[in-house]
């Protein structure tokens, strides 16, 4: 099977939420340029980040359907190269991504709200 | 998850495929409880902002956080219907078929979600900048 053929489907799938990412990338770009702070630094940031874990998920899922599909490796095998490959990089960047948008909600909703916070 | 040749001798084929589906079911039900945990929180804390003078910004957070567990809860049927449309016999290109509009679905409300806590931000950044000046 192509390299193409496996990943165009999750490609596919997820263009709406990397539409939706790049939205987000365009206003916060907008927001800095018109004098934004450090939320929307963080906004930027995250959307960001969360747009590149869009766009490598099904890159990488492809790389290990690949994997999994050679012949002669052991399942322990596999398993860990799926782990340090894909599970890990995308752990790391949605963490990152999602750490940096917790960020940037809080200082803008909340940051000035000593009752709440 | 229990051994489905295990569950066909106990409980009989029928019954092996249901225990079956109801674990898959709930091993993803387990993995989306932090993010549901943590959306519904932030529905708590926004809802307590709007009570205390919160605006269109806030609305619109409410909005997202709402869709946001929407789309999580439909993330969560996917491997179910999957499970359930092979076990009354349809082709698996079918099913495959199936699944992915599904998955558009599911993140079509995904991207409504994040559209609406983006513009949440942007609303509340506009309103922070016309207060400075």
């Amino acid at each position: 099977m192509d390299y193409l053929e496996i990943i165009s489907p999750s490609l596919l799938r997820n263009i709406p939420e990397l539409l939706a990412w790049g939205f987000g990338i365009f206003l916060a770009v907008i927001m800095v340029k018109r004098g934004g702070d450090k939320a929307e630094k963080l906004l930027l940031a995250g959307c960001s980040l969360m747009f590149i874990r869009q766009l490598a998920s099904p890159l990488l899922q492809g790389l290990m359907q690949r994997l999994v599909s050679e012949q002669g490796r052991s399942y322990i095998d596999i398993a860990q190269t799926i782990g340090l490959t894909v599970s890990l990089p995308m752990g790391i960047l949605g963490l990152a991504g999602f750490v940096c948008l917790v960020l940037a909600f809080w200082m803008k909703f909340w940051a000035r709200r000593p009752a709440l916070t | 998850m229990p051994c489905p040749c295990l569950l066909d001798e106990v409980l009989g084929k029928e019954a092996s495929v249901n225990v079956m589906g109801i674990s898959m079911f709930l091993a993803q039900f387990i993995n989306i409880i932090p993010a549901l945990l943590l959306w519904i929180t932030v529905i708590v804390l926004v809802a307590i902002l709007l009570r205390r003078g919160g605006d269109r910004a806030e609305r619109f957070l409410i909005a997202g956080a709402s869709l946001k567990i929407t789309s999580n809860l439909l993330g969560l049927a996917s491997s179910t219907i999957l499970h359930e449309l092979i076990n009354r016999g349809y082709s698996i290109a079918y099913a495959n078929s199936v699944i992915f509009g599904y998955g558009i679905f599911c993140n079509v409300v995904g991207m409504a979600s994040v559209i609406c806590l983006i513009y949440a931000f942007w609303v509340k950044f506009k309103l922070c900048k016309l207060k400075r000046i």
